[in-house]
């Protein structure tokens, strides 16, 4: 152990970042797993005392979330629909003592390809908000996330938050994911659904497929060939495996091989859409 | 600032305490190694287990992941927090706690849920308790505690003279339930060595040792290697087939096999960077695990009657089948774990075990010692399920203290378990089976290769039960099965569950469903129709008494049915996506030590305050055999027997062997029965070679 520093500002924060270049650490649910010590090698920057970086709140362009967050926080905040998806993987990500500790921002860094918070935040069209004792930027999630455990994040820099525009916190959502079991599980594929209905017709949808591709994917033909449609009992069956094939590249691994993973992703997001369906015909 | 040097300020269980640890110390490692609160478990330091879930401002949390300075001024609760909350009385009723390592973690994730919904319902139960593991009890019956939390059920307790058929409050339960029981893991007297053990990365794989001495004065530590071994360093489950060094001397045959073990101050033996071991691996070709073993073949099992090929010719129908099956990990949720220490001229080793004469036998062989002189105290087993049968760390922390007089304890990672431990055998499987016109089992023929792996462990046990079994309950009166137990330089395979047959059934149930559609019957009533009857002879030729699976099989009929009409009217709606079918299979496994005989020797003694005291040595890895066996022996001490009134620490120095594995709860019980009946002499022995039957079903098969 060398070095450690747990401050309350984001200004300390950042400072030791830049002087020490250490690994910033919130929940660690993926910081132990990866070692067999008994702590972690330092130097270790702990964001989770940073009073501005957690907690969900509305702003004047967006929804903010902050870097701090953690799923089970996610989980209790009043959102509105758009972000059901999100919750729904909340509860399923891990298990209820991964969700307390584990954060948002921190799915994001750690880039796996299973990442649960991914496709929900692509479909919500996020961007992430990186700071640094040189500055701030903000990219688009799409350009963050550049590979399996590959980001744009700079060794100096910390995610702070997560954001969320108003054009696309509308609409209603669904979140499904695949395992081998229910609880403590990495997904064999996973997808969210963000369908905006208006006067019966679908005016926007926004698909998104994970653990089926090296970085998790929008479905641009799909989500084309969506538009437009009344909302109705027709709308599952307009996925077609071509419309993923464009995208995806799932893999043999241990869970599944690549042909189920992507028979599967698309029964998904027919389930997915048929979940809107029924949660449309309700409201209406 | 740097706090690595301040101490942080905790509250756990409401009482203020100071750790001097690294601030990214994990916090399970804190409540266990600091503060001695060894009631919260650690099984896979990877979140993946949740046995280690404790509460934070009343949260769960796995302690194993989070930093102690995350918790400096928040209120920590542990199982030992508890301090009789009703759940843990519902636990004991509801026989929530079997082996009892998961029971911590499991009552902490669901106090936390309870203390916001005090009335959940199942869904809500499932998901609070989604994130432990519990291999002994298949969840129901602790999802069941915790919805009972508020119960007022009576408290179990037997009738004098009717124990066998009451449920019992498990004897052993209060320790698991409180967080008080001991795991190899929970027992570490002050001054122990710490010891690692260096594995080999791959296999086959030869090394050399670098300048060992240099290395460990340099890192202030002992190296240990084959070479300290004193006795014979081979060692097996089945002497004749005894193949396996506790440390390997030339090469490594399988990846993760030990080859040295360093020991030390625990801080210094933790911070090592065992990449530095002075070791240099060397690429092998793939060549015969075992010179002398050809073609890598163990050895086979072959079972016959009648002319299988001939009445297969002359069937109705006959299917062949192929089938593989994959290692299977035990993972039960306690890692191996113990610690040796010297009593005057004895070497006491204190570890999980199943099977503590066999681990005594072996150890002293390996240290060249007189089995006398090696004392065997099993510690609570967190699950076992036939792993831990066969010896893993006894010989290494052993040599560790008999080398230096010193207390040795050693703690196995979640990976050094898995790589270093046996798994069930992986099969390749053949099989072909016949039906005459009316749906009646002409003919099996069954042939696979069993992968043993590197070493011979329980190989010639699964090559031998394999033919045995294959065949099912049913009556086949042509049969020829063989199978074969065969090496590679992968995982050992040992015992675990049924020791082959399982895998064997897989197969045989399969070509059924098969040859039940080729005659056009029902599943359930071809199985039925092909059951063993009294008196049947199995392929092996033994007259079977008292079988059960034509009851089994009957007693299903209505549930099947009222299945299959479901699953039909659930297919009905094709616009459900999920589609609905039903299966049906049996297994039957002969208890016992296959072929050999499987002695058991119990003593029950008066008290002076005129109690019945039962002496017995098995191990209680929680499949109850604590319980079952005072309660059988109870049972039939007419009049006298209380089934919560019994001894059962089975270490070496006071308890007779009685075998080992699942069905010694079945074994031993005939043997406590007829010791409890015939007057509860003290020292009164009996051998238990039959009229097991009956107690059969008070057993949990826990092998």
């Amino acid at each position: 152990m060398t070095g450690f520093l747990r401050p309350t500002s984001l200004t300390e924060a950042l400072a030791y970042l830049d002087k020490t270049r250490a690994t910033v650490a919130a929940g660690c649910t993926d910081l132990f797993p990866a070692t067999e010590r008994r702590d972690l090698a330092g130097p270790i920057l702990d964001v989770t005392a940073i009073e501005e970086m957690r907690g969900i709140m509305k702003g004047a362009v967006g929804w903010r979330i902050g870097g701090a967050t953690t799923w089970s926080d996610v989980l209790a905040a009043d959102l509105p629909p758009a972000f059901d998806m999100l919750k729904q993987a909340a509860r399923e990500v891990g298990s209820v003592q991964i969700q307390t500790a584990g954060t948002v921002a921190g799915n994001l860094c750690n880039a796996s390809p299973a990442a649960d918070g991914v496709p929900n935040l692509l479909a919500l069209d996020a961007s992430v908000r990186l700071a640094s004792s040189r500055g701030e930027r903000v990219m688009p999630l799409t350009a963050f996330l550049r590979g399996p455990r590959q980001t744009a994040l700079a060794p100096d820099e910390i995610m702070v938050s997560v954001e969320v525009p108003d054009a696309a916190a509308r609409g209603i959502s669904r979140f499904l994911k695949l395992g081998a079991r229910r609880y403590l599980v990495i997904s064999i594929a996973m997808v969210s659904v963000r369908i905006e209905v208006e006067q019966g017709r679908i005016s926007s949808a926004y698909v998104a497929v994970g653990a089926c591709s090296a970085v998790a994917r929008r479905v641009p033909l799909l989500e084309a060939q969506l538009t437009g449609m009344a909302m109705g009992a027709d709308v599952p069956g307009t996925v077609q495996a071509a419309h993923l094939e464009a995208v995806l590249s799932p893999i043999d691994d241990i869970r599944a091989d690549a042909a189920y993973r992507g028979a599967a992703a698309a029964e998904l997001v027919r389930r997915a859409l048929s979940d809107l369906v029924i949660t449309e015909s309700r409201a209406a | 600032m740097n706090r690595a040097l301040d101490t942080i300020p905790l509250r756990v269980n409401g009482q203020e305490a100071a750790s001097l640890s690294s601030p990214t110390r994990r916090l399970s490692e804190v409540l266990r190694e600091e503060l001695r609160l060894r009631g919260t478990k650690v099984g896979c330091d990877a979140g993946d287990c949740g046995a280690c879930t404790v509460l934070v401002d009343g949260a769960p949390v796995c302690a194993c992941l989070t930093p102690v300075a995350q918790v400096a001024g928040r209120a920590v609760t542990t199982v030992e927090g508890l301090l009789d909350h009703p759940l843990q009385e519902a636990f004991l009723r509801h026989g929530a706690a079997q082996c009892g390592i998961c029971t911590p973690g499991m009552l902490m994730s669901a106090v936390a849920l309870l203390d916001h919904t005090p009335e959940p319902d199942r869904g809500e139960v499932e998901e609070a308790l989604g994130g432990v593991l519990c291999r002994c009890t298949g969840y129901t019956k602790i999802i069941d505690a915790v919805m009972d939390v508020h119960g007022r059920g009576a408290p179990l307790s037997p009738v004098p003279g009717g124990a066998v058929g009451q449920p019992v409050r498990r004897l052993d339960g209060g320790p698991k339930v409180s967080g008080a029981e001991s795991y190899g893991a929970d027992h570490a007297p002050d001054g122990a060595l710490l010891v690692r053990a260096v594995r080999a990365p791959a296999a086959p794989c030869g090394f050399t040792f670098g300048d060992l001495d240099a290395w460990a004065a340099a890192q202030d530590v002992m190296v240990f290697t084959a070479s300290a071994i004193p006795g014979e360093n081979r060692f097996g489950v089945i002497p004749s087939f005894a193949d396996q060094p506790a440390l390997a001397e030339t090469h490594a045959r399988f990846s993760g096999e030990a080859v040295a073990l360093v020991a030390g101050d625990p801080a210094l033996i933790e911070a090592l960077d065992l990449d530095t071991f002075p070791v240099q691996w060397l690429d092998m070709p793939d060549g015969p695990v075992h010179a002398g073993r050809a073609d890598d073949l163990l050895i086979t099992g072959r079972v016959v009657r009648g002319n299988a090929a001939s009445a297969l010719a002359g069937s109705e129908h006959v299917i062949t089948g192929h089938m593989q099956t994959p290692y299977v990990e035990h993972a039960y949720i306690e890692p191996e774990a113990g610690v040796a220490w010297m009593e005057g001229e004895t070497l006491v080793i204190r570890a999980c075990t199943q099977a503590p004469v066999m681990d005594r036998d072996d150890t002293a062989k390996i240290l060249g010692l007189e089995p006398d002189l090696v004392r065997i105290i099993p510690a609570a087993a967190g699950g076992g399920f036939g792993s831990k049968l066969d010896l893993s760390l006894q010989p290494l922390i052993g040599l560790v203290t008999l080398k230096t007089g010193r207390p040795a304890r050693m703690i196995y990672t979640r990976s050094e378990s898995m790589a270093s431990t046996t798994k069930r055998h992986p099969a390749v499987m053949t099989a072909r089976a016949g039906i005459d016109k009316d749906g009646r089992l002409t003919g099996m023929v069954f042939d696979g290769d069993f992968n043993t792996g590197a070493y011979a462990s329980w190989g010639p046990t699964v090559s031998g039960r394999v033919p045995v079994h294959a065949s099912g309950p049913y009556l086949v009166p042509h049969y020829h099965a063989e199978a074969r137990a065969v090496h590679s330089h992968q995982a050992i395979s040992g015992a675990f569950r049924g020791f082959g047959v399982p895998q064997a059934a897989i197969m045989q149930e399969t070509l059924f469903d098969g040859l039940a559609e080729c005659a056009g019957m029902d599943r359930l009533a071809f199985r039925r129709l092909n059951a063993l009857r009294d008196g049947d002879r199995t392929p092996c030729g033994q007259a079977l008494q008292g079988v059960g699976i034509a009851a089994c099989l009957d007693a299903l009929r209505g549930p099947w049915e009222a299945a299959l009409a479901r699953a039909a009217a659930a297919n009905e709606d094709h616009r459900k996506p999920l589609c609905h079918g039903v299966g049906v299979a049996s297994c039957w496994y002969g208890c016992g030590n296959t072929a050999l005989p499987n002695p058991s020797t119990i003593r029950v003694g008066i008290t002076t305050e005129g109690r019945l005291c039962l002496h017995q040595g098995a191990t209680d890895i929680g499949q109850g055999s604590n319980t079952v066996i005072a309660q059988i022996c109870a049972g039939r001490a007419a009049g006298q027997g209380r089934a919560d009134r019994a001894g059962y620490e089975p270490h070496t120095r006071l308890r007779q062997d009685v075998g080992f594995a699942s069905d010694l709860c079945h074994g031993q019980g005939g043997v406590a029965g007829r010791a409890g009946a015939e007057g509860a002499y003290p020292g009164a022995e009996q051998y238990g070679a039959g009229g097991r039957d009956r107690d059969r079903k008070r057993c949990l098969d826990r092998d």
